[in-house]
This record gives structure tokens, C-alpha cells and sequence, in this order.
């Protein structure tokens, strides 16, 4: 056994002259005072009245002198924290990490943030290690940071742990617990303490060759978090679509979720509720909009009162005519098809067209639909097959048995068309999902803009593809993939800096929003089993509260103070 | 050692007086009126004049006017001897300051009031048993002896009332005025003391001495009470029970004196032993006048 890192057999000498003395001060305070008076006829009368009380005085003396070793030997032992040697008598060598993850913005009960709660539980933790064991710190963010290297528990406490940050990006766990892992190679009875508010999975901390503990952070609370906006176009008009928000719930029982969109001048434009289950995730789709641009205010709440809620700002796409410049001589099938799309405005001023419809290359001053006069061309009795391309998903255009001289076309999104072994017609640069007019430098540096070439041929021949209901919707998709515009959801951008809706709300519209992000839902639904044991070594008096070791102290200076009052009435 | 008694202390006395409502038959010419009618100075009465009778007491204006022989009728003044019985033992001394002072100091004052009334007076110290005494001292000129006598008292032992009350009863003197100067802290207790006052035939009074703790003591907590003159000790705890039992006993002790006093048709004084005793009097001495 140690105290205070003596060796046993002086700690119990001092103990025992300890007692000793206290058995001294003890019979010192209750032994009788003389007095010598004149006479003590009147003392023999008051006493002999009255019953008899030795053997209670003896009882209420040594239970007095009882009261004052349990006060002097609790003392003791919080002053020198005796630990039965272990190990040899070795120091425990633990790694505490403090989760300094977006998560740990959440506001507590009391206001005060997760990484708040997790400080104060660091330190409470601290204060119960003996002075022989050493601690190192790490903070656990997207990248983990050594605060401070292996030294004695409370050489570095406040100033460190306050220098402690919580980060927009969720903490690494892995990388924390491996770091921490690494720390502690060779040292004596090594131990990792995780304060944080998740569990970290259990493929990361089964792989641990040191023992973990776990302190949690935060309670659970019921929550709703948006996880992505979109516009979803209308198929019949590109120009309105839908809002389309993506809200999880996390609680444990199932909750109702609010969410709501407004414009920027207050006018509602949604306000759906839904009865979701925990983890789960949902689309709240509004009714038909105008792609517009503008801002749209979006929130998630529960539907009690006192639950977080999320809010986000995004903006709606901003659609209007294709505008589409064409030639006179613009072959009619081409013209046709353009004309038959609501969307798409013929003009003539090439200067404000959004795509073009020229014959040369040279001329592709833009994102452009070129019409290639001849191109590669089909075999007699080749089919034409058109690769499972978005502009051809559905399109009923191929064709078996092709008469020699078909024409063919071609989509850069995948790598090759072929129809009876002719070669590919690609284009230059690929098309990204999202509008974009920037042109990608093409292999061959002859395009710079998006441009979809068509072969001639296919507007002639015998084929009669540009008959065929599917030629206007396939010149219309090409069209619309020039200028940008998809027909599948438009993911909307949140006004936040960061995907996760626990970054810090001071930016614009947005508030602090005290919700788990999806990735952290399965999580937080794991906490009950995370394991709370603390780690050994810890002294009784830190498990007493404080105002009982306030108690303790004073009472021992009452004794103290007692035993010397008596000790001088008896030393003239 | 200085004088318990100053200056002011004796001319205090030459003002005080000792009057007896009875003073014993016998006993040398005094200032106490006496049933006797004799020859004293102050006219009494008148009565027939019978053979053998002092001619020169013969009120002559009278037999010029009635024709008959009568005698004047003077008061015989008679003296009346004052013993001080005076607790001499250690707990006398044991205080600060010690109740043997104003002991010595009722005792003196006493003496001396005696003394220049032409009374006599003797100091009978007592402790263990009776001791020396100082005889019974006439005249205004042993005043100053008296006191030097009580000056020089030192103590004698722990106290022993009933001895020294026996002792008292049969040493043959005249009847008188028997001040019993003590703190009547009487080991054998007051009835003791009673018993042994049966066998005194002289006129009585008491002079308690007494200290400010002995009705209410002081302390907290545990003690070893020991008697300051036969060592006997006792253990209290000063608790507010016991004190009230403590003070109960006392006040008990004090009733039984004050019927002791009633009993004998005695004069009872308590006096502080930490006050002057001068200041303390009052009570006796009505206009000066101490009655017995």
C-alpha cells in the first residue's frame, strides 16, 4: 500500500502515533478539570440527587473519541490517497481525449455547450488521479492534436483543456483512439478516457489493444436535422419545380416533424408535418414553384415547442428560356424539334444564345448543337443502338437492320457509341450535371464549349429517325443538357459553410441548431451502451461530496480547536 | 502585612452601639439598661422609704411636701460582655479575597463597638478546636490590642463549629452576646451545629460569610471538585441540571440556618466576604443601634 508515496511501514507507524495521539488529546479533553472550593457539601448534595449517568458520560466519551479517528483518518485519506500497490507499484499512464467535434456544439440543458460538459468532466476526472500517474491530452477533431504531453495530473489542467476548440467537422475517432493507442506503447498500466457525446463505433474500438474508457457528454434529445435541399424540375416545365427537403429524426420515440419554407418576404410556402421513427429520414416535396433564384427559407422543427429545430437559406435554381440561335438553314427536323419545347426560344442573335445550332466546328462560339455533314455512317444491315444515356434513356430510336448510311451520334458520357464497329463521336468537354458553361480543354484542343454533333444523316436516309416521336425530345434533352439544365433534382446548397447542420449559427439566417446529423444518429441510438466505468486509481475523498468534505474539515478543526482549549485550562 | 483596620475603620466603631433588650443579672457596671434599679444616673422611679435604706437617696422635696419618706429610683447600668466566636480554619483563607478578612473585620468591629461602651470583649478563634483566645478585654484603650490580636490570626486547621461550640459552652464566663463569626461550612452539617448550640446559654447571633460563587458557581464541562481543607473531592459535570441542584442545596442550606436563627431568637447577618464590610451593616445597626 502507498501514501502519499511513502513506503507502507512508515505509513502505518504514523498511524499508529497518530492514534496515539489522538487517544492522548482525547482523554486530555475528557479528563475532569480541578477544582479545588471550599467546601464540597453542596456538590456531594447536587450529584447524589441525581441519577445516576457514568456509565452513559463513558459511552458519549468513547463514542467522542471514535467520532474524532473516523474525522482524522477520513482526512488522512483524502490528504494521501492510499492505493494498494499494483503492478509492482507502477504509475497508470492514460491518454485522455476530449471530442472536439462539431457535435459537441450542441447546447446542454443549461446552455452551455457539450464541449463545456466534457472540460468539467475532464477535470472532475483529473482530480481523482493520484499524483504518481501521468496524463496526456488529446483533442479528438476531424485531425487529432496532442494538447499536452504525458505529465502529472494536475500540472496543466485549466488552461489547456479551455484551449480546447470544437471544430465545424465531426471528430475522428479512429484517428484519435489510434494516436492515443500509439502514446502509449511501453508505458505502465496505460488506459485511454474518451470524453465525448457519441459512442465510437465498435469496429474502431475493438481493434484497441489498450483499455477504454468512455465518458459520455450531453443527453440524448429528440431532434430533427435538414440533410439536403433540392428543386426537383417539373417534368411538363423546366422553368417550375418543386423544393424537395431531406429531414432526418432522431428521438427515442417516434416525433412529429415540422418542416416549412418561406420566401424572403414572409409569404409561406410550405408547412407539412410527418410522424417519423427514429433514423428515419424523409423528402418534404412543396407544390410547383417558379425557378426563379430566389431565396427560400427552409426549417425543420419538432413539433413540441422546446425541441431544436434547423434552418437553412438556399436558393432556387434560376430558369428561363433556353434561348437558341439557328440558321436559316438549319435543317427542319432540327428546327422542328427545337420549336416543339416550351422551354426553348428561337433567335437569331447569336450573342445571346444560350446554345447554338451551327455546321462547323468553327463556329462553336458557345455551348453548341453541331451538325456534322456526313460522319460515320452505318452498314447496311447494322442496328443502331443508342447507349443508356440520360439525353436517350426511354427514346424509342433504335433500329435494326440499318440502312447503309445512317448516321449516328454520340454522348461523351460514355465513352463510346457503336453501331456496327463505326467509331466514336464524342463530346467535347463532358457535361456536368449541374449548369455549366465552363468549357474543359478537349483532347485534341479543338472545342472548348459543351457540344453534342449530330450526324447529318440521321436527318435523311431512309432510317426516318427524325420522324420518329422521340427526334423532337431527343433534340429538346441535347438542348437542355447544352444550357445546363437537368431534369433530375437540383441539389440546393444550404447558406452554411458546412454540411452539418451543428456549425456554428452566426451566419446570416441561421441558428445554433442543436440537432445530430444523420452520420451520428446511429450513434446517439447507441448510448445507452456505452460504458461509463471510471478509471481506477481515484481517492475516497473525491467521491464525497463537497459540502460533506467541508463538513469534515471543519469539524476537524472544531476537535482540534477543542482538545487545545482543554489542553491549556490544564497548563497554567 | 498591613492592618485589616484603618483609621476610618475605628472611628466607624465609635459610632456604632450594642444595645441587649436583656442583659444578664451580674456583671460589672456598663451602658446597658438593666432590669435591676440601682443607683445609677438616670431617674427611674419613686418608692417608700423603709428602714435601712441609703438616706441620701431620700427625695427630701417631696417629704417637705407630703410629709413621707421616698426614695429615688436610678437605672443600674450593667456591661455586657461580647465573645466573637471566629471561624480561624483554611477555607476562611482559601479565597481570594479571603472571607477570614471581613471575618476578622465583623469580629473587630464588633469588639471594638464593644469595647468603647464600655462593654467587654473576647476573641475566641477557632478551627481544628478552640484556640488561644484573647481574653475578655475592658476599655476604650484595648481596642487597638483587639485588633491586633485578629490581625495576627493565622489559620488553624479545617473547620470544626461543633468542637469548638462545645468547648465554648463549658468554659465558665459570664452570659453575654455570643457572635458566631464563620461560613458555617460546618463538615458535620448545621444540625450538628444546632445540638451543639443547645448547651450555649449566652445570647446569639450570626455572621455569615459568604462569596459571590457560592450561590451561583461558574464552569462548563467536567470537574474534580476537592475540599480545599479535608482534600475529599468529587466529580461534577456542570451541567444546568446539576447547577440548579447545586444552588437548591445552597439556598436549603441557608433556609436552615435562617431557622437556626429564628429558633434562638438570634440575630442573622450575611455578609460578602468581596464587599466592604463597613457597607454591609445596615441591617444590624438601625440608627446606629445594633439590638439584641
Amino acid at each position: 500500500m502507498t501514501f502519499t508515496g511513502l513506503p507502507g511501514w512508515l505509513v502505518w507507524s504514523l498511524v499508529a502515533l497518530s492514534a496515539g495521539l489522538l487517544a492522548v488529546l482525547h482523554l486530555l479533553r475528557i479528563r475532569p478539570q480541578p477544582r479545588t472550593v471550599v467546601t464540597v457539601m453542596f456538590w456531594r448534595q447536587a450529584i447524589d440527587a441525581a441519577p445516576p449517568r457514568q456509565l452513559l458520560q463513558r459511552l458519549r466519551a468513547l463514542f467522542s473519541y471514535v467520532l474524532l479517528l473516523l474525522i482524522c483518518a477520513s482526512l488522512l485519506i483524502a490528504l494521501g490517497r492510499p492505493e494498494p500497490a499494483a503492478q509492482g507499484g507502477d504509475a497508470m499512464h492514460a491518454v485522455l481525449i476530449v471530442d472536439a467535434g462539431n457535435a459537441m456544439r450542441v447546447d446542454g440543458p443549461s446552455n452551455a455547450s457539450r464541449l463545456d460538459a466534457a472540460r468539467e468532466s475532464a477535470r472532475h476526472w483529473l482530480e481523482a488521479l493520484s499524483p504518481r500517474d501521468r496524463v496526456a491530452l488529446l483533442s479528438a477533431g476531424p485531425i487529432p492534436r496532442v494538447q499536452h504531453q504525458f505529465t502529472e495530473p494536475r500540472a496543466f489542467l485549466d488552461r489547456e483543456l479551455d484551449a480546447i476548440e470544437s471544430s465545424p467537422l465531426p471528430a475522428h475517432d479512429e484517428g484519435a483512439l489510434r494516436l492515443a493507442e500509439s502514446m502509449l506503447a511501453g508505458k505502465s498500466r496505460p488506459r485511454i478516457v474518451y470524453v465525448t457525446g457519441h459512442a465510437p463505433s465498435a469496429e474502431v474500438t475493438s481493434r484497441l489493444s489498450v483499455p477504454l474508457s468512455v465518458v459520455p457528454i450531453g443527453a440524448a434529445r429528440s431532434n430533427t436535422a435538414i440533410l439536403s435541399c433540392g428543386f426537383v424540375p417539373s417534368p411538363e416545365d423546366l422553368l417550375r419545380g418543386r423544393l424537395q427537403v431531406r429531414v432526418a429524426y432522431y428521438g427515442a420515440e417516434p416525433g412529429e416533424v415540422v418542416v416549412e419554407a418561406w420566401r424572403a418576404d414572409g409569404v409561406n410556402l410550405m408547412t407539412q408535418q410527418n410522424r417519423l421513427d427514429n433514423g428515419a429520414i424523409r423528402d418534404f416535396v412543396s407544390e410547383p414553384m417558379l425557378a426563379n433564384g430566389e431565396r427560400v427559407g427552409v426549417s425543420a422543427r419538432l413539433n413540441d415547442a422546446d425541441g431544436p429545430a434547423d434552418r437553412v437559406v438556399v436558393a432556387l435554381p434560376l430558369r428561363r428560356s433556353i434561348r437558341v440561335q439557328i440558321a436559316d438553314d438549319t435543317p427542319a427536323p432540327i428546327r422542328l424539334a427545337l420549336q416543339s419545347d416550351p422551354a426553348i426560344r428561337l433567335t437569331p442573335d447569336a450573342a445571346q444564345a444560350d446554345v447554338r445550332v451551327v455546321t462547323s466546328a468553327l463556329d462553336a462560339t458557345g455551348p453548341s448543337l453541331l451538325l456534322r455533314e456526313g460522319g460515320p455512317t452505318t452498314t447496311e444491315g447494322s442496328s443502331l443502338t443508342l447507349a443508356n444515356l440520360p439525353i436517350t434513356r426511354g427514346l424509342d430510336l433504335e433500329m435494326d437492320a440499318c440502312p447503309a448510311g445512317t448516321g449516328v451520334l454520340g454522348n461523351a458520357d460514355v465513352s463510346l457509341i457503336r453501331c456496327g464497329g463505326s467509331s466514336l463521336l464524342n463530346f467535347y468537354p463532358p457535361l456536368p450535371a449541374s449548369s455549366n458553361r465552363s468549357a474543359a480543354r478537349p483532347p485534341n484542343n479543338e472545342r472548348a464549349f459543351a457540344t453534342i454533333e449530330l450526324s447529318s444523316a440521321l436527318l435523311s436516309g431512309p432510317t426516318g429517325i427524325a420522324n420518329r416521336p422521340a427526334w423532337p425530345v431527343l433534340i429538346s434533352r441535347c438542348t437542355r443538357q447544352l444550357a445546363g439544365w437537368s431534369d433530375g433534382v437540383v441539389s440546393l446548397a444550404p447558406d452554411r459553410a458546412a454540411d452539418d447542420p451543428l456549425w456554428a449559427g452566426d451566419h446570416g439566417d441561421h441558428e445554433r441548431a442543436s440537432v445530430m446529423p444523420v452520420d451520428r444518429i446511429s450513434a446517439d441510438l447507441t448510448r445507452a451502451a456505452i460504458a461509463t466505468e471510471l478509471p481506477p486509481g481515484g481517492g475516497i475523498w473525491a467521491s464525497l461530496p463537497e459540502w460533506f468534505q467541508m463538513l469534515l474539515w471543519i469539524g476537524l478543526a472544531l476537535l482540534l480547536l477543542d482538545a487545545a482549549l482543554h489542553i491549556r485550562r490544564r497548563v497554567p | 502585612m498591613p492592618s485589616l483596620f484603618d483609621d476610618d475603620f475605628i472611628r466607624a466603631a465609635d459610632s456604632l452601639r450594642i444595645r441587649a433588650r436583656q442583659v444578664p443579672a451580674g456583671g460589672r457596671h456598663g451602658e446597658h439598661r438593666s432590669r435591676t434599679l440601682g443607683a445609677g444616673m438616670e431617674f427611674r422611679d419613686f418608692r417608700s422609704y423603709t428602714p435601712g435604706d441609703d438616706l441620701r437617696r431620700v427625695d427630701w422635696n417631696l417629704y417637705a411636701r407630703s410629709g413621707k419618706l421616698f426614695l429615688r429610683l436610678f437605672d443600674e447600668p450593667r456591661s455586657l460582655p461580647v465573645y466573637v466566636l471566629l471561624d480561624n480554619s483554611d477555607s476562611m483563607y482559601f479565597e481570594t479575597p479571603p472571607r477570614a478578612d471581613a471575618a476578622k473585620r465583623i469580629a473587630g468591629l464588633f469588639a471594638a463597638i464593644a469595647l468603647n461602651d464600655f462593654d467587654s470583649a473576647a476573641i475566641h478563634p477557632f478551627g481544628a478546636d478552640l484556640a488561644k483566645p484573647l481574653a475578655s478585654l475592658s476599655g476604650r484603650q484595648n481596642v487597638r490590642r483587639v485588633l491586633g490580636f485578629l490581625d495576627s490570626l493565622v489559620p488553624s486547621g479545617p473547620t470544626n463549629l461543633v468542637k469548638a461550640l462545645r468547648k465554648f459552652a463549658l468554659t465558665p464566663m459570664r452570659a453575654g452576646l455570643l457572635l458566631i463569626v464563620s461560613d458555617f461550612f460546618e463538615p458535620q452539617g448545621l444540625d450538628a451545629v444546632a445540638d451543639a448550640l443547645r448547651s450555649v446559654r449566652h445570647k446569639i447571633g450570626f455572621i455569615q460569610l459568604t462569596h459571590a460563587n457560592d450561590a451561583s458557581p461558574v464552569g462548563e464541562g467536567e470537574y474534580r471538585m476537592t475540599d480545599c481543607e479535608s482534600g475529599a473531592s468529587v466529580e461534577v459535570a456542570m451541567t444546568p441540571a446539576v447547577l440548579d441542584r447545586y444552588r437548591r442545596a445552597y439556598e436549603a442550606f441557608n433556609r436552615q440556618l435562617d431557622e437556626m436563627a429564628g429558633r434562638r431568637n438570634a440575630a442573622h447577618l450575611r455578609l460578602d466576604a468581596g464587599k466592604p464590610v463597613l457597607d454591609q451593616i445596615g441591617e444590624l445597626f438601625r440608627n446606629r443601634v445594633f439590638v439584641t
